[in-house]
């Protein structure tokens, strides 16, 4: 049987509709995913349900702001799901800082981040940006990438931004309706959080994360 | 540069695991972990005790209509045995002075049950042991979060109730989450379902009491007043959250229950 991968982004590999990533620490897997071998080269499956920038790219998302070398912030790490795969493309040249306020899900990030090189864990919370600024020694990021289910995600986002971002970087930011409004009209939830970025980005692209994600969107942006 | 990075991850990952170190080593996550697991021996020993009724009524039907406590029943069935063993005096032991005793050994003699057999009764009285075993964990772990409630926040506690005190907190999230709760949201702790149910819909009424449905002081007053009665004490309650993480271990629970008192004396 011959594999065909195709690479849809730097670093980033389809095959039979399911999308891979080299494994940058090969025989360990991170989340219980499928392991993938090839020519010697080992790919870990990037699994759609579980990490929200997989769903995207699932979703006809049109560029990829991260590639080999990129420095990376990621706001809401959790336990690393998504944050292993970044680790995998951007490889031993990036860079990548998880955050996250929840002592307890860093518990199993810290183990990954001793396993993979190009991964920092930072326990703080995101909306005081300056309390990690240190730790980035004045460094932009190439991304600055958020996922956290607080109702001030646009705010946290743009803050985030004033320290982090210059002209040209990218941002993610992913956007849950219910946890901003439960009650109000999910459209126009993600009219507002969205609106808030346009003085400061130019939204290229808005991906909606159906049906891995309910009510989720996922936008991708430009510092202007 | 390669070197500064790797050192700032040795010190990142350092700092990181001395915060989780620190977290861990707070009081209030014990509690909150202690009561999940008393949620969860309750359900447990109640499925093993069904089962075990079920069991055991086929062999005698009759003894589950007259003994509704399924603790006292399992006791039963583990210290007597088959129903031919049964005896006023050896019923009398088990449950105290009830006045039931005469009418289980009535029923035992006339009971329609079929025989069981040996090995059947034991994997029956096995089974029976582990769910009293679990029931008796529950009673220590009860105890364990009551002695420890009463040490991180000793006046919430003594209006709360150990346990509905511990609820209330694993529910907010912690000591000082609970700490930072109005009283309003206190009052509709755990039941949070109904209350964006209400919210989503308008048609569904909204929930008057969450947790401290459970309370005495609510359970007391009648039906009409509960509503009171739960914002009263969920009022007091926030304040004693408060008192007891940024006071200065002052007892002011005392003013606060016979406040509650005269409040429940008036809503009766």
């Amino acid at each position: 049987m011959v594999f065909v991968l195709e690479e849809i982004f730097p670093e980033v590999f389809e095959h039979e509709n399911k999308i891979f990533t080299k494994n940058l620490v090969p025989g360990v897997k991170v989340y219980g995913e499928r392991l993938l071998k090839i020519d010697n080269v080992e790919y870990r499956q990037w699994d759609f349900f579980r990490s929200k920038l997989a769903a995207a790219i699932k979703n006809g998302l049109t560029e990829m702001p991260i590639r080999k070398g990129s420095t990376v912030l990621y706001l809401g790490a959790a336990e690393g799901t998504t944050l292993s795969h970044v680790s995998d493309i951007i490889g031993e040249t990036g860079l990548a800082f998880g955050v996250d306020i929840s002592e307890r899900v860093m518990r199993k990030f810290i183990g990954m981040c001793e396993q993979r090189k190009n991964v920092m864990p930072v326990i703080e919370d995101a909306r005081k940006p300056w309390t990690y600024k240190a730790f980035l020694e004045g460094k932009k990021v190439d991304l600055l990438f958020q996922d956290v289910a607080q109702s001030d995600q646009s705010r946290i986002f743009l803050k985030n931004t004033e320290y982090f971002l210059e002209k040209g970087s990218a941002g993610m930011l992913v956007v849950k309706a219910k946890s901003i409004s439960q009650q109000s009209d999910v459209g126009s939830v993600f009219g507002k959080e969205l609106g808030a970025l346009t003085e400061q980005f130019k939204i290229k692209q808005v991906v909606n994360l159906k049906p891995f994600e309910k009510d989720h969107v996922l936008a991708l942006c430009k510092k202007l | 540069m390669a070197r500064d990075i790797s050192q700032l991850r040795k010190q990142l990952i350092n700092r990181a695991k001395k915060q989780v170190q620190v977290r861990y080593s707070e009081k209030d996550v014990h509690i909150i972990r202690a009561i999940s697991v008393l949620g969860d021996l309750d359900n447990s020993f109640n499925l093993l005790a069904e089962n075990a009724i079920e069991w055991y009524g086929g062999h005698f039907p009759e003894l589950h209509s007259i003994i509704r406590d399924n603790e006292t029943y399992l006791r039963i069935v583990k210290e007597i045995g088959e129903k031919e063993k049964i005896s006023e005096k050896n019923i009398l032991k088990i449950l105290g002075e009830s006045g039931k005793e005469k009418k289980v050994e009535e029923k035992a003699k006339k009971s329609m049950g079929s025989p069981i057999q040996k090995k059947t009764l034991e994997e029956l009285q096995l089974l029976a042991s582990n769910a009293l075993a679990l029931k008796s964990e529950r009673k220590k772990l009860q105890e364990f979060i009551e002695k420890e409630m009463e040490k991180i926040a000793p006046n919430f506690s003594k209006i709360a109730g150990g346990v509905l005190g511990a609820r209330l907190m694993a529910n907010a999230g912690g000591l000082k989450q609970l700490a930072m709760v109005p009283a309003s949201t206190m009052q509709l702790l755990g039941a949070e379902k109904a209350l964006f149910r209400h919210l989503k819909n308008k048609k569904s009424k909204g929930p008057k009491y969450g947790f401290i449905y459970g309370h005495t002081l609510v359970k007391q007053v009648p039906g009409k007043n509960k509503g009171k009665a739960a914002r009263s004490l969920a009022s007091k309650l926030a304040l004693a959250a408060r008192a007891d993480y940024f006071g200065n271990k002052k007892d002011v629970s005392k003013e606060m229950l016979a406040d509650l008192e005269k409040r429940a004396a008036e809503l009766k």
